[in-house]
């Protein structure tokens, strides 16, 4: 991945944000949030509504990326998929969906593991084929002269 | 950058890069400390015992809407030692610009120039093009004696082409002006590229 260039539509996002809702209704899932390898947030649902997401963003990409770098630094020949958190009250997985993207979902305890990892793999497998056309839209040309100009005005206005 | 069009969100990344003590976190903590709450988010520090950043500080900077679209900025630092290129590397990963921190005191030349070389190195194996990417320069600790002229400092790392700002992160000088150029080049080459 050289970039992170992903644009989204409302009803893709709409759809992605619907498959993890979904997920939380079959078992006790605390949260599920997709984003990037670059510490981007996608999308995400939780039961808590204080959850700071742009941090987990970040620190679940920077989670999983460093795990993959030991993998290969190491001589791992695949790049790791899955890394586990165990706690006294939950259990958290982070996946690599395609090869950008990561599915974090933490459940509770008694959620059994093998469950998590089943939910993970076929929403890996419904979320690929959105994201893969999401790729393919060119984006509205919002970002323009105007918007350029605003945008700095605004940035003085701050500090 | 992602761009969420059910929020109308406009997300970027910009990473605080440069050798080790030069002040990349001190810039990070005080954009933390001067910015209204409503615009930022917490800074997240992975820290060693000895205050060092091991893996990357974290901010998030949110405007108000532009054009019916919310710019949000995603600012890390990275770790400075030598011995965490891996690291780096990662989190320069997906990144829409970049602040070059310089430390202009005399003693630490070597250290800047090495840290340049492998920023435009790793820039390069991401698959960016030096001549278009926003790379923002901080000339920082001016405030502090025996510090290196800033034409020194242009023409031993070759920064010639590239916008310079004199800073002192810890007392806060040129820290924002720092941050709006970084902030303006990234958004006007996101307008290039879409």
């Amino acid at each position: 991945m050289a970039r992170s260039s992903l644009v989204l539509s409302p009803a893709q996002l709409q759809e992605l944000r619907g498959m993890l809702a979904q997920v939380a209704q079959q078992a006790d899932v605390r949260c599920a949030f997709l984003g990037d390898l670059s510490g981007q947030d996608i999308v995400s649902w939780s039961d808590r509504l204080n959850v700071d997401m742009s941090s987990v963003a970040a620190l679940a990409a920077g989670d999983l990326m460093a795990t993959i770098e030991i993998g290969r630094m190491l001589g791992g020949s695949r790049s790791c998929n899955l890394v586990v958190q165990e706690h006294d009250e939950l259990t958290i997985l982070v996946a690599r969906v395609g090869e950008a993207l990561l599915l974090l979902l933490a459940t509770a305890r008694d959620v059994p593991l093998g469950w998590s990892r089943l939910a993970i793999k076929r929403l890996t497998d419904r979320i690929l084929p959105i994201v893969g056309k999401a790729a393919m839209v060119p984006p509205p040309p919002a970002v323009n002269d105007d918007f350029e100009r605003s945008f700095s005005a605004q940035l003085d206005s701050i500090w | 950058m992602f761009i969420n069009w059910a929020l109308g969100e406009l997300n970027l990344k910009i990473v605080y890069y440069g050798a080790a003590l030069c002040g990349k976190t001190t810039n990070l903590q005080f954009i933390h400390a001067r910015t209204p709450t409503n615009l930022r988010g917490q800074l997240i520090s992975l820290k060693t015992r000895e205050e060092r950043t091991l893996l990357f500080d974290f901010l998030q900077i949110e405007m108000g809407k532009v054009n019916n679209l919310k710019p949000k900025f995603k600012l890390y630092t990275v770790p400075g030692q030598v011995y965490y290129a891996a690291s780096r590397r990662l989190i320069l990963q997906g990144t829409d610009g970049v602040v070059f921190v310089v430390d202009s005191q005399a003693g630490r030349l070597a250290e800047n120039q090495e840290a340049w070389y492998t920023m435009e190195q790793h820039l390069i194996e991401l698959g960016e093009n030096l001549s278009t990417f926003p790379i923002i320069v901080q000339l920082n600790k001016r405030d502090i004696p025996h510090v290196m002229s800033v034409n020194d400092l242009k023409r031993h790392l070759d920064l010639h082409n590239r916008p310079i700002f004199e800073a002192s992160a810890l007392r806060g000088n040129g820290v924002f002006d720092t941050l709006k150029a970084a902030m303006n080049a990234v958004v006007a080459q996101v307008r290039r590229a879409v």
